[in-house]
């Protein structure tokens, strides 16, 4: 059941998203299902060529495990804004948390809009996306 | 400071091309980010809570242009920039309603804007991308800006 627009208050926090383990096959499903083919994020060679340790995340990979957290308290149907800023490399193996917090509740135009704050971290402190998004609630 | 030989085109929009969404992209994208709710999945349930048809995850619109008919553009602006120097910066997606399976889209790409920004490493030039996806009747969707920045 999605959250309500009387119900929500600033401050609330939206429950965590967590992703254990970015796995290189994750890299491929995601590569597959965007059409972002770059090879960095899936060809170790090439990415070691240039200079990476290792292949890494589409930031944009991180961004849809992000949604997670928008989707799961208020369903897709809601979302009217997701905006994110890339902070930081994703890395193989790396566990990743996503959470978001209420900034604010607002009406306009008819609409039942909640404006909240967004967060990827890898490692507790290693922020790697900071985000907004408004929501559109009944 | 040279202007930016990239300026000319700022504003202007590029071939439209037309994508059909369909039930198997939407389910293979809200699988590929770990998405869990029947709504991407099950249509009888989409249905059931309201919607036409699979409703499309909200980072969808990244993957659509993958899916236009051939033979039309639906190739972004040609941006003449350093790709070793390139980074996403950021992204932003805007809805007016959500995308669902069985919609026909008309997809507009142009660049938006060019700035600068000083950042810890020099000069930075910010190129705002975007790619506007419109209905059958000419209403707007959704829209992505996608925010890169290019070092000196």
């Amino acid at each position: 059941m999605a959250v309500r627009y009387a119900d929500v208050k600033v401050g609330d926090e939206l429950p965590k998203y967590v992703h254990a383990k970015v796995t290189r096959t994750d890299l491929v499903k995601y590569a597959g299902a965007s059409g972002d083919y770059n090879p960095m994020h899936h060809d170790e060679g090439i990415a070691k060529m240039a200079g990476m340790p290792s292949v890494f995340a589409h930031g944009m990979f991180s961004m849809g495990l992000l949604s997670n957290v928008l989707v799961n308290w208020a369903g897709a149907a809601s979302v009217k804004m997701f905006d994110v800023q890339f902070r930081a490399i994703t890395w193989p193996d790396e566990p990743v948390t996503c959470t978001g917090k209420v900034a604010g509740k607002r009406e306009e135009g008819g609409q039942k809009l909640v404006d909240v704050e967004l967060l990827c971290e890898t490692k507790p402190g290693t922020k790697t996306i900071i985000g907004k998004a408004t929501l559109r609630l009944q | 400071m040279a202007e930016n030989p990239n300026q000319e085109l700022v504003g202007k929009e590029s071939p439209p091309a037309t994508i059909h969404v369909d039930r198997a992209r939407i389910r293979q994208f809200a699988k590929a980010v770990g998405l869990t709710d029947p709504i991407h999945y099950d249509e009888a349930e989409a249905k059931r809570q309201g919607h036409p048809s699979l409703v499309g995850p909200p980072t969808l619109p990244i993957a659509l242009g993958q899916d236009t008919d051939p033979g039309e553009g639906g190739e972004g602006p040609r941006v003449k920039w350093n790709v070793a120097k390139l980074l996403h910066e950021g992204t932003e997606i805007q809805f007016d309603r959500p995308i669902y399976a069985g919609d026909v889209l008309t997809m507009k790409s142009m660049l938006k804007s060019i700035s600068t920004r000083e950042g810890r490493s020099g000069l930075r030039t910010i190129y705002v991308m975007e790619q506007a996806f419109y209905d059958q009747s000419g209403k707007r969707v959704c829209a992505l800006l996608i925010k890169t920045s290019e070092g000196q």
